[in-house]
Order: C-alpha cells, then structure tokens, then sequence
C-alpha cells in the first residue's frame, strides 16, 4: 500500500512539473469555453422567456381587420410587442434601419377585399438580426389571417348553401372569433438539459478529461521508454501495484481537473449544475469511465506516441458524438448508441442534476458510466496485451 | 534537387509515413464535415413537435397542419414524448387522449395538453403549435356555425369545400427575409461545413505539426543538416516550404475529398484553389513561428491544439460569422480563417470572380509574407540556439 | 547469495538462454562476458525478477525470485544498461522515490540518499532536474539508485557502455570497493579488460549459454597456455625462421614478409633465446612485442568469434 502512494505522490509531483498537464487539462478547455461561449452566443440565448419586440406595421386608417391584426400582435401574452406605425412605402427601410423585429404591412382595402372574397396579402419584412422574436411574431400573423380567411370561407359556403345574404356577415364573425373549440393548457417540461453555456462547459470537461486520465495509465509506456519501468520491476513491488498506481494518478488528475473546469466554467459562465453531491458522483463516475478507457488503449498500443494519438481519436470521437461541440441527434440505433457513451451520459446527467434533480434522478447516465468503466477493465483483461505491461 | 527542396521533400515524406496523422488529418475531418451536414446541413432550425397519445382524426389533422408549415411531427407514447422533452430532442409536445379525439369528431370543446421543452427554440415551436390548433379548430368552428344557422352537416362539408375553392382568401407572404438567411441560400448540405472544416483542420495540423521543428532541434538532425554545405537561409527557407507542402496535400485532399464523397461545390476550383493556398502559407508560417518559440514538444503540441482550435473557432469555424455579434465578427477578421471563409463563401454561394476576392487574398498574403518574415527570423534564432 | 540454476527463456522459437547455472557468493564480483546479443541482458532479466523464465531457479539468499514475488527482491539492486531515472525529477528526488519503494522511510532514507550522492559524486548538483545533467552525470545516478538500498546482490547490465573513460573509471573503482565490502556483484560486459579488472570469476556467453567460467587464469589455461612473440626487422629471415623452429620452446613460426611470428610455450623464459638464435641467424632485429593470452584469445579458441564485432 505504501508503494502505492509513493508511486501515486511521484507521477503528480512529476505531472505537476510538465507543465503539459496544465495546458491541456485546464488552459486549453477553459480557452475554448470562453471562445465557443462566445461564437454559440449570437445563436440564441440561455432563456425559454421571448424578449420585448418592436414590430414596424403599416395599415389604412380605418381598416379594421387591419387593426384587428396588429391589435392581436400588439396585445400577445406570451411577449412584450410595440408596434409603430409607419406610411407603407417606409416599412421596410424602417424596419432594417431600426433593427425591428418585423415589418408587416396590410395592404389597403384589407377588410373589405377579405369581406368580398377577394385576393389580399400581407406582406412581412424580417428584421436582420433573425431573431427567435420575429419567427414568434410570423406564426402569429399567419394564425390571425387564418381566421380571417376561415370567416370568408365560412361565408361563401353560407351562400352556397342558400342561408340568406344577411346572415352571412355574422356567420362569418362566429366561424373566425367563435369560442375556439380546441384550447391549449400548457406546462413546462421537467428540464433535463443543460443550457448552450452549460452544455459547453460540460461539454469540454468531459473531452478534455479524455486527455487528462491519459496522463495516468498510458504513463506506464512513457516510463518504458525512459527505462524506469525495468527498475519499477524490479523493486519489491508487484506488477498490479505499479498499473494501479497509474490508474490512481490518472483518476486523481481527472477528478481535480473535472472538477475545477465546472467550477471555473460555472463561475466564468454563470451556470449552474445543481446539487454539489451529485455533481460529484457523477464527475467520479466519469473519471471511473474514462480511466478504464486508457486501459483498454495501453493494451492497444506500443508506444507513448501511439497512445497519445489513440487517445486523442477516442476523446474527439466520444467527445463530440456525446455533445461536447453541438448536440449530436440521432434515432433507432444511432440513438441507442450516443445514450452509451460515457461523456455523452455525464452532460445528461448535469443536464438533470442542473434541472434540480436528485442521486435517484441520475441514476440512469450514472448506470451507463459504470457499465462503460466495467466494460473497459473487462475489456482490458481479455485483449492481448501489445504494449505497456508486456 | 537543391537543398531547399529536399529539406521540404523529407518534411512532407516524414510527415505521410507517420500513420498517427493519418486519422486527423484525412479520415477525421471528412467525418466531421459528414457528421455536420447529417446534423445541420438539411432541416437545422426546423422546429420539433411530438404528438402523443392514440390515433384520431384530431391527431391526423393537426400533424397535417403543423407539417404545412414546415414543423417535423413525430408520433410516440406519452413517456417517449416526456423523455424527448427533457433532453430536447423535440421541442413542443401535445398530449391528446382518446376523448379529445370523440370531442374533436362530435364537434365539442377539448382541451389539449401541451408541453414546451426548456430550450430557447421551443418558444417560437410553441407559437406554430398555437397556430395549428387554431387552424385546426377554426375548421371545426366553421362546420359549427353553418350546423348553428341550419345547414346539415353533410351539405355544410360539400359548402365549405366549394368555398375554400372558389373564394380568394387573405394570405401571408414574407416578401424579404433577413440578410443570415439571404447569406446561406444557395448552399449545399455539406458546403458550408467543408468549408469550414477545411480552413480548421488546415491551420489545426500546421500548428500541431509544428513539433517535428522541435524534435528536429532536439535530436540534432538540425544540427548535422547545418554542418551540410547548405546555408541557414535555406534550411529556413525549406522548412517553411515543406510545413506549406503539408497544409496544401491536406486542405487540397479535403477539398477533393468532400468534392467527391460528399458532392461539395467549390466554385471556381482556381479561385478556392488560390484562396486555399494563401491560406496553406499562413498556416505554415504559424506553424514555424510555433515550432521556432518553443522548445517543450507536449507544451507545443497543446498551444497548437488550444490555438488551432481558438482561432478556428474566432475565425467562424465553428459557428458561421454570419451569426455573430458585432464585436465579435470584428475581431474575427484578426484570424486569417475569417478572410478566407468570407472569399471562400464568395466564391462557393455567390460565384465570386477574382475581382470579388482581391481584397480578402490581399489580406491573406499580407498575413503570410507578415508572419513568414518573423516566423524565418526567429527559426533562424532557434537554429543557432540548436547548435 | 545467489544461485541460478538450469534457467532456460525462449522466445518463440528463439532459445535465448538455455539452461544456464552458476552461483555468486558474498563478496564476489562475477561476470558475465559475452558478445552483444548473447543472452547477457536475459539473464539478468530473470535474475532481477522482470521476466519469467521458462525453466529453472533463481535464488537470491535462500529466497526465490519470480517477477510476482517481492521479497527476493529487497535483497537486489538492479541497474539497468538503459537509463532509468526519472528526467523531471531531481537526483534527489529520484533516490527518495526509489528508495521508498524498497521500504526504507524517514530519517533513514535521506541519510542513505546524502551517503550516495557523495560516493555518486552528485552531492552538489542533488537539486537539479536530472534532464539537464551531462551523461556521465546520469549515469552515475543510474547506478547510485541501485545501491542507495544497500543490495546483498548488486546487478550491474553493461555500466559503462557510452561513458566517458573519466567516469567509466570512477564506477569501476566504486565497483571494486563495494565487493569489499561485502557486496556480490553480478557483472555483465562485452569490455574483457572490465571483466579482467573486476571480476573474481567469469563466465564465457554466446548464444545463450555458458562456454566456459571460472577465474581469469583458470579461462586462459584453456588456451593451452602459449604465446606469441613478434619479431620486426629486416635480414635474412628465411634462415632465422630455420633456425628458430630448431628451439624447443617454439611450436611455430610464420613469416609475413616484414617480421616473424611465433607461436611459443612460455613467452617471457624463451625471449632471450629466441632474440639471440634470430641474430645468429642473420636477422637484424628492430622490435619484438610478446603477446600473453587474454579473454579476448580465450572467446576465440572456444567460440571461433571475435568478442567485439
């Protein structure tokens, strides 16, 4: 046991001293949150919550379906809209030239081309900045002259069913504003994921802990090479204490290094992963998952440098079919597959550990993370062995 | 062969036998470029909506609505759908039941439930839901009304369906869209990611590659080449045409790659041909810069995995530009990616001409002939440190 | 202190040693001489524990010594023929950190690490990073960590191979005084004069198995005890070499057209004779250089090789 911690206290101290650890498990990924923080920033942000817009509209005075349309617009619940008022041949400048949201203009005699039955079009003008807003606002335009299409359908089939010319007008008002027969109820659901900012911090971490754990096990064929490994042998010590000793370095680093990128990330990006508890069962289940994986590398491989390029194909791979970059869909197997992968199963995990959920909750990525941990070292039995321990 | 060039023939030769290069440098961007277009090129920002609960009419008519306007619908169970939402893998989902679906058929009222998933996108998915229902239920409320004025439900169908035939109704028409989606038009499913890929992987590798300079200076190989009758003007000069070589086999073998196995349109194959080999010379003259300051060949290797990266991602390698904040797109034309995505974007979406691109390969070349003339002055430094 | 016996390792088809035995007592430095590629490192391999062989014992006082086990292998120090020391460490350091593998702890342990690093000769560089040491330097502190645990057995692999004669003589010498200290001393080396200076008795290798071992006189009787006498001059040689084949101690002359040589049985008694018999002769002769058998002629007579390539 001793000789453990001997061998496990000399790798830090030599680990610490290359300055190679540094940059790889803590500059490097913190560089690249900060800089994908900032290049995934214009593409929406952290909140569900519609920010206030500005809606640049023109109609004829008078027209009162027209005001009814902007009416709806102005009066949404679910967002904050303003709409201005400008002459028709301006909506469009006006609307780039502000930076509103959308421009909509009604063209004149709406209402009474929509209550004869005649053509009529309104034409909106997306604002430059495509914000998520404005696709709000199009859906709603479009749901509100839905309605006023359904009132002239409505009316034209009255006549055609022989209902006198009188009742058609009210007939029509009942088909577009009636009581809607099917309403919505709407909840939230339980959130599970993390945001963009936190599914980056996650996300990196867990790719870069890849690299970090590397330094452990795949160690044993640096010190062959540096001939150490003869006299490690040599001394009274036995072979499963020098490859645990690594595999606790290994562990060790990942955990530190995990651990202070979610902090740091946390704290640079204003994201929360919930309760600290499972916030570190799953950074050690992680770190168990990824360790075993150098096991199964150092039986693969024959050199130090082999190894590094092993290892780096396996953390890109894993890292960013498990979401490090962008969220990765798939469906059927493909899906099957993304769920098993470790890094993958750690951003899930703080997705719902940040949604406020529990050990229970997590319990699922935390299965697939020691099912991946155990299959590594079973793995790692039966391979022949190439490299490191031979 | 002069010696300038069988410095750079060994380079290249040294740098295709070692296998470990391989897989990043050929077979792993083309995956990338593969996995990108599969996950945005086709489809990317169109909205989700599952639809749960047993078969109806009502379910039918509103998967018909929503797909009308361009939303994807799948149909699941209830707890498929909960589980979609909560990793957000769709963003909007409906409940319905089985008396939802008699109450839609007999013409009642129904409440349906909806549930909106956390992400930011949801919210606008949500609107088209909104939308939807409306539509949906406005075709019953038309049936209701004529059934309220007196016209039997079978004629007031027949009525409706003439009427929605004959009659010209109000519609919607987005006359101008805004200028990120004008930007894209006319692209491929994996163009913009090839292009993307090509300038990352390109200045990623040069940088990474930078290490052989190190080992070169390390195991005295550099040494025992000055000792040649070769003066440290060529070796220099070498060095920096075989770190070019590299970049040029590489980004001309992604172009070629992704023009064959993923159909990717270049454009001018010339112009992206010439934009490309600028850019080549950046990278290698990066890359000796790199190679030349430092002297730990792992501390090397993480400033060129961290700055490749960086840079790429500044550079609109990750993210197209287009979607950039202001300051942010104005500090991205400090990196030559940049320059090179915007004249290869010329080139690949609006048929740009060599008059279009001036400017941008201007820039470029500056770049180049800038960091090259350091990137020679400190080798040339670091070769008298090796001796 | 240690006993082999019948060991045996095949790799694959490859029989690299075949049932070598022998035995080191206290105090005795015994060698292993042989050319590069004649199983030497092998050896040592099993010896220390790092491989298992396929057939036969080690025993390192009293204990058997297996790459499982750990107690035979308190009582060894190994010192690698390739470096092994840890480049981001200090010369201090990495004697802590081996000697804390081997048990030692405590107040001990940096006494024993400051005694090696005087005897090493590294005391006031202790506290640099062993990358930025000369070679001779790291080699040093290669061996130093193999005694820092004080070994009943210290086994040495080629110590000297690419060291400067400076420091090549250093470690000799400290060679010489631990085996009188009491040290066994188990010595490989493809340099006969090492194995002439050092060793007590010594076994011949090639190809995986002992040709002969003993002391260095025992080996070189094996020659048949002649030597060669090498006469330069001009004259007339013809009629010298007729007249010396006429001596008894001579067994053989041959002429090369600028000298004689002789094969003779017991050089130094016969010279004056033979000097005087070629004067006689007519030979004007301008050197003569007695050649007495060595290792290197004993490798020859058994194997037919040369030692060194």
């Amino acid at each position: 046991m001793r000789g453990l911690w001997t061998m496990v206290a000399n790798d830090l101290r030599q680990r610490i001293r290359d300055k190679s650890v540094f940059i790889f498990s803590l500059i490097v990924p913190l560089a690249l949150m900060g800089v994908l923080s900032l290049v995934f920033g214009g593409l929406g942000g952290d909140t569900v919550e519609l920010k206030p817009a500005t809606v640049v509209a023109s109609a004829d005075d008078g027209d009162r379906l027209g005001a009814e349309l902007l009416g709806a617009v102005e009066s949404l619940q679910t967002m904050d809209v303003t709409v201005r008022r400008v002459p028709a041949a301006d909506v469009r400048a006006e609307t780039k030239a502000s930076g509103a949201d959308l421009g909509i203009i009604v063209p004149a005699g709406f209402t009474q081309a929509v209550l004869s039955g005649q053509a009529a079009s309104v034409q909106l003008i997306q604002g430059d900045g495509g914000t998520l807003e404005a696709g709000v606002l199009v859906s709603v335009v479009q749901g509100v002259v839905d309605q006023f299409a359904a009132g002239s359908v409505t009316a034209a089939a009255g006549g055609l069913s022989g209902l006198p010319p009188g009742e058609l007008g009210p007939l029509a008002q009942q088909a577009a504003a009636g009581p809607a027969l099917l309403t919505l109820t709407e909840e939230r659901a339980a959130a599970e994921q993390l945001s963009l900012r936190g599914t980056l911090v996650a996300g990196q971490a867990g790719l870069f802990l890849m690299f970090t754990v590397g330094f452990g096990v795949l160690g044993l064929l640096a010190e062959r090479e540096q001939g150490t490994l003869a006299r490690l042998r040599s001394m009274p010590i036995t072979g499963t204490t020098v490859v645990t000793a690594k595999a606790c370095t290994g562990f060790i680093l990942g955990v530190v290094a995990t651990t202070v990128l979610l902090a740091a990330g946390s704290w640079f990006f204003g994201v929360s992963f919930g309760s600290p508890a499972v916030v570190a069962v799953l950074i050690l289940a992680v770190v168990s998952a990824a360790t075993s994986l150098t096991f199964v590398v150092a039986r693969l491989v024959r050199t130090a440098e082999q190894a590094n390029v092993a290892q780096s194909i396996l953390a890109m791979v894993l890292g960013i079919a498990g979401g490090a970059f962008f969220p990765v869909q798939g469906t059927g197997f493909a899906a099957t597959l993304l769920d098993l992968n470790p890094i993958g199963a750690f951003i899930r995990g703080l997705g719902i550990s940040a949604g406020g959920g529990s050990l229970r909750d997590v319990a699922g990525p935390v299965a697939v993370m020691a099912a991946f941990a155990a299959a590594g070292l079973l793995g790692s039995r039966l391979l022949p062995d190439r490299g490191a321990q031979a | 062969m002069s010696p300038l060039l069988a410095i750079a023939a060994v380079e290249l030769r040294r740098f295709l036998r070692d296998r470990s290069n391989i897989f990043f440098v050929f077979i792993f961007p083309l995956m990338l470029i593969l996995l990108l277009g599969s996950q945005f090129g086709a489809g990317s920002g169109q909205g989700k909506v599952a639809i749960a609960g047993p078969e109806s009419g009502l379910a039918s008519a509103l998967a018909a609505e929503l797909r009308s306007a361009g939303v994807a619908v799948t149909a699941s169970g209830a707890d498929a759908a909960r589980a979609d939402l909560s990793r957000g893998r769709t963003d909007v989902a409906l409940f319905l039941d089985e008396a939802d679906g008699q109450a839609y058929e007999a013409g009642r009222t129904a409440e349906l439930g909806v549930v909106m998933a956390s992400q930011s996108s949801a919210q606008a998915v949500l609107q088209q839901v909104r939308t939807a229902v409306q539509a949906v239920s406005l075709g019953r409320g038309q049936l209701a009304a004529l059934a309220g004025a007196g016209v039997p439900e079978a004629n007031a169908r027949q009525a409706l369906d003439r009427a929605a035939a004959q009659t010209a109704v109000p519609t919607v028409e987005i006359v101008d869209t805004n200028e990120v989606t004008r930007a894209f038009r006319g692209l491929g499913r994996f163009d913009l990611g090839a292009a993307q890929q090509v300038l990352l992987f390109v200045f990623l590798s040069s940088l990474t590659g930078a290490v052989t300079l190190i080992q070169g200076r390390r195991f005295g190989v550099v040494g025992r080449v000055m000792s040649a009758p070769v003066s440290s003007g060529q070796v220099v000069a070498g060095q920096a045409l075989g770190r070019f070589a590299i970049a040029a086999v590489q980004g001309g073998f992604i172009m070629a790659g992704t023009a064959l196995l993923f159909g990717v349109e270049w454009g001018n194959l010339w112009l992206s041909a010439l934009v490309l080999v600028l850019f080549c010379a950046v990278s290698a003259a990066a890359a000796m810069i790199i190679g030349s300051v430092i002297d730990h060949d792992s501390a090397a290797a993480g400033v060129g995995v961290g700055g490749g990266l960086v840079l790429g991602g500044l550079g609109g390698c990750m993210v197209p530009p287009e979607f950039f904040p202001d300051t942010l797109a104005a500090i991205s034309y400090a990196t030559p990616h940049r320059w090179a995505y915007d004249a290869l974007a010329a080139i690949q979406r609006r048929g740009g001409t060599l008059g279009d691109i001036l400017p941008q390969l201007g820039v470029l070349a500056a770049m180049a002939a800038a960091l090259l003339l350091l990137g020679a002055w400190l080798l040339r430094r670091s070769l008298n440190r090796a001796l | 202190m240690l006993a082999v016996h019948s060991l045996t390792k095949r790799f694959g088809e490859l029989t690299a040693v075949d049932g070598v035995s022998f035995h080191i007592r206290a105090g005795e430095t015994y060698g292993l001489l042989g050319p590069n590629g004649a199983g030497k490192t092998t050896i040592i391999s099993m010896v220390a524990g790092l491989i298992p062989a396929n057939d036969g014992t080690v025993h390192v006082a009293g204990r058997p010594m297996t790459p499982a086990g750990t107690e035979a292998k308190r009582t060894i120090g190994l010192v690698p023929q390739e470096l092994a020391i840890y480049p981001d460490l200090t010369a201090r350091e990495n004697l802590l950190f081996f000697g804390r593998l081997q048990g030692i702890t405590g107040k001990e342990l940096t006494r024993r690490a400051d005694e090696v690093l005087e005897l090493i000769g590294l005391a006031d560089r202790a506290g640099d990073l062993t990358k930025k040491y000369s070679g001779g330097m790291k080699r040093r502190l290669n061996i130093g960590i193999g005694l820092l645990h004080r070994p009943g057995l210290l086994i040495l692999d080629e110590p000297t191979v690419g060291v400067d004669p400076q420091s090549r003589n250093a470690i000799l010498e400290s060679v010489e005084r631990l085996s009188v200290e009491g040290m066994a001393v188990l010595y490989t080396t493809h340099y006969m004069e090492e194995a002439e200076r050092l060793c007590d008795r010594i076994a011949i290798i090639d190809e995986g198995r002992i040709q002969a071992e003993g002391t260095r006189d025992e080996l070189i009787t094996l020659t048949g005890g002649v030597d060669r006498i090498n006469l330069r001059g001009g004259g007339s040689m013809a009629r010298a070499a007729e007249a010396l084949r006429a001596l008894p101690a001579v067994r053989r002359v041959d002429s090369d057209g600028t000298g004689l040589l002789l094969t003779v049985s017991d050089g130094p008694t016969a010279l004056a004779g033979i000097v005087t018999g070629a004067g006689h002769a007519g030979m004007s002769v301008t050197s003569v250089e007695v050649v007495r058998p060595d290792l290197e002629s004993v490798f020859l007579h058994l194997t037919g090789k040369a030692l060194r390539d």
